[in-house]
């Protein structure tokens, strides 16, 4: 096969059509057989389709095109509120649908589901959609009433012409005549759109549109899909999660099993995260599971990649002793002159384990091809991304050229995605399906799914301060850690890089690895120095998990701020207060905007810091503080308090999220029971305020677990736990009480899928040290850690 | 062959004696509301009801299951929404959706069973089910409405 490079599609599909279809289609009849009287033709009605996103039909009905992965967030139904606000629609008539590629590519633009992006970077476009739809159904409805435009209101899909009283719904509007009507791209632009106090539908808690399917068991996930004729498959995953070979495999023991078919070696290059893996394809997925028990695969397994977790945080302290091999990705004031001058410093290492998504839908994928087009269907997250890269696989091991290949991907929910959901299973599939010549349906078993994680990287931070008269000066952060962008095999385009700022040959860090090291605090002397751990991404190939750098800055940020005020004899409270003031606050790293790459065909800009970033940070500590009756005087012995902040910093307007975590800990085990968890959250405008609350609900929880739970074990260069009962996550009896408070400023709308995972861990673990004084520096918190940590207490006091 | 009867209605698979009851319903019957997750009885998004008790689907030869009644999450409301469905509704429950179905099997064979559990039984048999969204704080919330629901339909 080919060595397939993926970066050939990113180049490729960037020039492709990044420009919406916004004016209006022309109206036209299909014709369509009657098959019981030929003589008499069917007519389908009309639809109106204003722009891209949305049709109505002449019933009114309007069905508005999502171009995003379902996955938990009900993106559907904000997206629909925000059209449905402009549009003036009865919300009785919205309907959602989930268009396929390659159609949604070429009319929609690109299909990503990521980073928290999906209302933040689609609410100016689709305001002006609907503002669109009711302009031209205003104007048509005014003159059917035979009344003047300037007298006539839209409402609950109704043109009224408030002089005469009359009225005409959309749905007659649309069934008597036809629309044409064009606004290019500066009429577009001057569409006057509501102000946040007029919002009527943006904000409502409305049920998610999606969710009646989702209790009666019809909802169809990826899994759930069937082709005519398909059979079943499954893998077999190699000895190293990366660079296995196979040498050879034996079969003898499949044939004795009812239902075996064949395996196959799809022999992806060792760089390929697929290396080593075999597919075993059967009837039955149940028989393809027995097949896979019984096969005998001999594998070239490299030794330099039997490494641990440990070994590769070896490797991140052996990395930091020499500086000329750390990124240097900002650097403000003088940090050495700085340090030098302090009266004290202070010191802190941190860590984070490997972190597995656990989505409880298996990865899957059925495929197959009928006449000469392939079918795909997939709850992916990324699907115009699928489809060029199956696309390109289609053309490079068939030999057609990529621009013939007809490839169409059906849009499915996803169970569980955080990022993890995109093209391997799709691979893995699609060259059964070759092989055999017949639709495939390959499920990944849990044990399967463990081994083959792209999971969040291990980190290994180092921070540190100055301090004079009694105040912080100076603020180092030094990182180490896997990074996407920089996997070698990605080929990612060298513009997601973020360069060395001192210009040191060939050093960088990769987009998204460092969020959150961009902290608010104003302290005059900062910089940030990554420590690229190569020998990581070469054995793990790390993704993105609820936030990327977030995930661990916030952490290790955080915990860092508090034992800082511990040390000064502050409240964590007032310093972080103290410090959140908006001062010295140019941070510019170069930020990679992947919304103006691939939503807008521009390039990656550097960032501008928003306006009232600190100060919106301080208003939702001091909301959720004054929540939570935040004090640390203790009144339980082992009970305590933490708070930490965080927020996604890498977007065109950040989340703020503040938690207060409550905390008991048992000083004899070790173990540390979350009470209480409370969050104040600006998010700017609310889109629905029920789906908004079960974000920060579940988010918050997930955090949760990840402080307390996930360790994804890494060992001989093979994660090793096989299933759910040895990757523990939490479990419903373990869920603290949750307070949540959404703070509206009425900004422009950001994201909230991950925002609220970030700040639990660090609150937790500030909560920890309020309670025992201990000061736990890993993820996760494990009581091994704590117990050790109350034993030096004692042996200091002794 | 092997006989089953489920939701009501009779079927037929010449499925091999100890295959998990589960591949039988999703993929023979096209029954895909239950759903995998772990194939070991860890999760329970495979829950369903075999004589009116909630089981992992998963951990059930398609052998065992012959000549019980078995109820999957399509016939559970097939005519009328349970009054768990009806709850899990009301309070937006669902976010992926994916474990829905085993979480909604498993309350509404508690509530069968037990029409009014207490708080540490509801919490004990609801921490036997997997969320990797983290929907508990509403699945907890949701059972009592439910319990709430259910006294008024039983009236």
């Amino acid at each position: 096969m080919k060595n397939f490079n993926r970066r050939d599609f990113l180049v490729f599909s960037a020039a492709s059509s990044t420009s919406l279809a916004l004016g209006f289609k022309n109206l036209y009849s299909n014709e369509v057989k009657n098959l019981l009287d030929p003589g008499n033709p069917l007519m389908i009605p009309t639809n109106f389709e204003p722009t891209a996103y949305f049709t109505m039909e002449p019933s009114g009905k309007t069905k508005v095109h999502i171009n995003k992965c379902e996955m938990g967030q009900h993106i559907g139904t904000a997206l629909a509120q925000i059209i449905a606000e402009e549009l003036e629609l009865d919300w009785s008539d919205i309907d959602i649908d989930y268009p396929g590629y390659p159609e949604n590519l070429s009319t929609l633009g690109y299909h990503f589901t990521a980073s928290s992006r999906s209302v933040s970077a689609h609410f100016d476009e689709l305001s002006s959609a609907g503002a669109a739809g009711r302009i031209a159904l205003l104007e048509t409805g005014a003159e059917l009433l035979n009344a003047n435009l300037e007298d006539c209101i839209a409402k609950k899909s109704k043109v009224i012409d408030q002089w005469s009283g009359n009225s005409i719904t959309y749905s007659e509007i649309l069934s008597q005549t036809t629309i044409e009507r064009k606004f290019d791209k500066e009429e577009l632009k001057s569409i006057k759109l509501k102000n946040f106090k007029d919002y009527k539908l943006i904000g409502k808690p409305l049920k998610a549109l999606d969710n009646f399917s989702k209790v009666n068991g019809k909802a169809k996930f990826g899994i759930d899909s069937r082709l005519p004729g398909m059979v079943y498959a499954t893998i077999v995953t190699p000895p190293t999660r990366k660079a296995s070979k196979i040498i050879s495999f034996d079969d003898t023991e499949c044939k004795k099993v009812k239902g075996y078919i064949k395996a196959v070696n799809p022999n992806f290059d060792i760089s390929d995260p697929l290396s080593g893996y075999l597919i075993v394809i059967a009837k039955t997925f149940p028989e393809a599971m027995r097949s896979a028990s019984v096969v005998k695969v001999k594998w070239d397994v490299p030794e330099e990649n039997k490494v641990s977790t440990n070994d590769l945080f070896i490797e991140a302290m052996e990395l930091m002793k020499d500086k000329n091999k750390g990124s240097v990705s900002y650097h403000e004031g003088n940090i050495d002159k700085s340090f030098k001058e302090s009266e004290s410093k202070l010191k802190s290492e941190y860590t984070t384990s490997f972190v597995a998504h656990g989505l409880l839908e298996p990865y899957n994928s059925v495929i197959g091809k009928f006449n000469d087009t392939w079918h795909l269907f997939s709850g992916t997250q990324y699907n115009s991304f699928n489809g060029l890269i199956i696309g390109g696989t289609i053309a490079a091991i068939t030999g057609v050229k990529p621009e013939e290949v007809k490839l169409k991907i059906h849009q499915r929910l996803a169970g569980g995605g955080y990022g993890s959901r995109f093209v391997n299973a799709d691979r893995l599939a699609l060259i059964a399906s070759i092989n055999l010549g017949i639709p495939i349906k390959l499920i990944y078993t849990r044990e399967a799914m463990m081994k083959d994680t792209e999971p969040r990287t291990a980190s290994y931070h180092k921070l540190t301060a100055g301090i004079s008269k009694n105040q912080i000066n100076s603020f180092h952060i030094e990182l180490s850690a896997g990074s996407l962008v920089k996997r070698p095999e990605l080929n990612f385009p060298k513009d997601w890089y973020v360069k060395d700022i001192e210009g040191k040959e060939g050093l960088s860090s990769g987009a998204w690895t460092t969020e959150g090291s961009e902290h608010w605090y104003s302290i005059p002397n900062r910089k940030l120095t990554f420590y690229e751990n190569k020998k990581l991404n070469s054995v793990v190939p790390v993704g993105a998990l609820r936030q990327i750098g977030n995930g661990y800055m916030a952490f290790s940020i955080e915990s860092f701020i508090d034992e800082i005020a511990y040390e000064l004899g502050q409240d964590p409270l007032d310093f972080r207060l103290s410090l959140l003031n908006n001062k010295n606050n140019d941070i510019s790293t170069p930020w990679i905007d992947i919304d103006n790459i691939l939503l807008r065909g521009g390039n990656p800009t550097s960032r501008k810091r928003d306006e009232g970033g600190a100060l919106r940070l301080k208003n939702v500590l001091l909301a959720a503080t004054g929540k939570a009756g935040y004090s640390l005087k203790k009144k339980e012995s082992n009970k305590g308090v933490g708070i930490a902040v965080a927020a996604q910093y890498a977007r065109k307007s950040p989340s703020f999220n503040a938690c207060v975590a409550e905390v008991k800990v048992d000083t004899d085990k070790g173990e540390v029971k979350v009470k209480k968890l409370t969050y104040a959250i600006d998010c700017g405008t609310v889109i629905n305020r029920d789906g908004a609350i079960a974000q920060i609900e579940g988010a918050g929880l997930f955090g949760l677990s990840l402080a307390l739970y996930e360790d994804l074990k890494l060992e001989n260069g093979s994660f090793t736990q096989k299933n759910f009962d040895e990757y523990k996550m939490l479990r419903l009896k373990d869920i603290p009480e949750i307070d949540i408070e959404l703070i509206e400023t009425g900004g422009h709308p950001t994201g909230l899928g991950e925002v609220g995972a970030i700040a639990t861990a660090p609150a937790i673990a500030n909560a920890i040290f309020n309670a025992i004084g201990v000061r736990v520096k890993s993820l996760p918190i494990k009581k091994e850690e704590i117990l050790s940590k109350i034993d030096d207490l004692k042996g200091e006091k002794t | 062959m092997f006989n089953l009867v489920v939701n009501g209605e009779s079927f037929y698979t010449d499925a091999e004696a100890d295959t998990p009851l589960l591949w039988v319903i999703r993929e023979e019957l096209g029954l895909s509301g239950t759903k995998f997750g772990c194939g070991k009885g860890i999760c329970g998004a495979c829950s369903i009801h075999i004589n009116g008790e909630a089981i992992r689907s998963c951990q059930i030869r398609v052998e065992d299951a012959v000549g019980k009644t078995i109820t999957t999450i399509e016939g559970l409301g097939a005519k009328k929404l349970h009054p768990v469905q009806e709850a899990w509704l009301d309070l937006q429950v669902p976010q992926c959706g994916y474990c829905q179905s085993g979480q909604i099997m498993m309350a509404a064979s508690l509530l069968a069973n037990n029409p009014e559990p207490t708080d540490e039984q509801i919490i004990s048999t609801m921490s036997d089910n997997l969320c990797r969204c983290m929907t508990y704080n509403r699945v907890k919330k949701e059972k009592k409405k439910a319990v709430e629901l259910n006294k008024k339909e039983n009236v």
